[in-house]
């Protein structure tokens, strides 16, 4: 009989859990699992538990792996616009409400499902009241914290609830805006602007002093594909997407992240375009299962992203980005 | 004519109806009503529609479905205050009609 280190000359690796960044092609045998498992590079999206309670546009989600992520608020309001929910890899549970009822905030996108930050917005849908307000998750409940400086809705966001970026979004008029600010745990300070004032970004970016905006909504274009990057002074722009759309879900990092879904021309229609970063370039690679306008999102790297929400249709639906492994052998 | 596409009726319950295998061998759409497409004459679109157990419905089947979910939908959004639709902070807009290809 064959075997693996005749054929292939060497002897295959035992983990207890699976390795976090496998190369394409790699083999290795799970000890806790007991199974032999390749690494085939490709991956794509597969559908996941559906939320309790379906949400769209505006809503904040959390996670360090797509099994431990977190969505909170969004619309329709005011129903959705206080709910919270976690998840488990298989499914959702509804856990304590936000103090506010908005949504159109933006997220702490790596913070967890024990620390957690929502900040920004707009409250009741039939008026236009924008929100400078801060809530910070512990776990189990979430506490108003201190004000952004600049209320802003359709604001984008990075980091965790001890150190984040709130950048763009808009004012009461629609008027685009270009503010950054930081947050270090306790305040908010206005730093340096955007380079160009937009709305509706998707965002990248482990803390205050990393991040990404893509995507948006301008002027000088109703959709936008340019890339900002924050090196913790200064945006610069970097690689445009190669689909401009505004409202689409982000994760990630400033080296690896993931643009998904999202709102491109003619109209509103939604996208499944998913598009990953590896720190110069974007390129196009699987799509949504189902096409995502306003989808919400996160995760930490453009390897492994959860996608929930959105529309048109059911806006229950969760959708996971991941795979490339495969079992390819058990004892 | 020869079809692209066929249909079938399947609810989606969460993890595992679609997995990443199948997500990266079949080109999936969903529309309302639980309606999919996948391709025709399609070894990996036949065998996800029997996991699922999916109702296989003709391309006229499926887009009566589709437009009575749609047309519901319409209906419900048109009926909601004026106010509420305010597209500058509503972040929800009239869902538009569903054209099934062949």
């Amino acid at each position: 009989m064959a075997t693996y280190i005749g054929t292939h000359g060497g002897k295959i690796q035992n983990y207890s859990s699976d390795p976090s960044n496998p190369v394409e092609g790699e083999v290795w045998y799970n000890s806790t699992s007991n199974a032999i498992k390749l690494n085939t590079g490709a991956l794509s999206w597969a559908t996941g538990g559906s939320l309790n309670t379906g949400r769209t546009g505006g809503a904040g989600g959390a996670g360090s792996t797509t099994s431990a992520s977190m969505a909170f608020s969004g619309d329709p309001r005011p129903a959705v616009g206080i709910k919270t929910e976690l998840y488990n890899g298989s499914n959702w549970t509804e856990v304590n409400d936000l103090n506010q009822i908005r949504s159109a905030g933006a997220s702490a996108i790596h913070g967890t499902q024990t620390a957690a930050l929502w900040f920004g917005g707009v409250d009741v849908p039939s008026g236009v009241s924008i929100k400078t307000e801060t809530e910070k998750w512990n776990g189990t409940n979430w506490t108003e914290v201190n004000d952004l400086n600049q209320g802003r809705y359709y604001v984008s966001g990075a980091g965790t609830n001890t150190s984040a970026l709130a950048f763009g979004g808009q004012n009461p008029t629609s008027t685009k805006l270009a503010q950054t600010e930081i947050w270090n745990g306790t305040n908010w300070t206005e730093v340096n602007d955007l380079a160009t004032a937009k709305a509706n970004m998707a965002g990248a970016g482990a803390d205050s002093t990393s991040a990404l905006a893509f995507g948006g909504k301008g002027p000088p274009a109703a959709v936008i594909a340019t890339n900002e990057q924050w090196n913790g002074t200064n945006w610069t722009e970097v690689g445009d997407l190669n689909t401009a759309r505004a409202f689409a879900g982000g994760s990630g990092i400033v080296t690896s992240a993931l643009c998904f879904g999202g709102e491109v021309p003619p109209g509103e229609t939604a996208s499944a375009v998913t598009e990953s970063w590896n720190g110069s370039a974007w390129t196009e690679v699987n799509d949504l299962i189902t096409a995502r306008n306003q989808t919400n999102g996160n995760g930490f790297s453009n390897s492994s992203a959860i996608s929930f929400g959105g529309s048109p249709g059911s806006n229950t639906l969760t959708q996971i980005w991941g795979g490339g492994i495969k079992t390819i052998g058990t004892d | 004519m020869t079809k692209t596409y066929q249909y079938c009726v399947a609810e989606n319950w969460g993890k595992g109806f679609i997995d990443h295998g199948e997500s990266s061998t079949i080109t999936f759409a969903s529309y309302p009503g639980n309606v999919w497409q996948v391709p025709a004459y399609n070894k990996h679109g036949n065998l996800w529609i029997a996991k699922v157990a999916g109702a296989v419905k003709t391309k006229t089947e499926a887009q009566a479905i589709v437009d009575a979910e749609v047309q519901a939908a319409q209906a419900a959004w048109d009926s909601l205050p004026d106010a509420d639709k305010a597209p500058a902070i509503g972040n929800i807009t009239r869902p538009a009609d569903i054209t099934l290809e062949e």
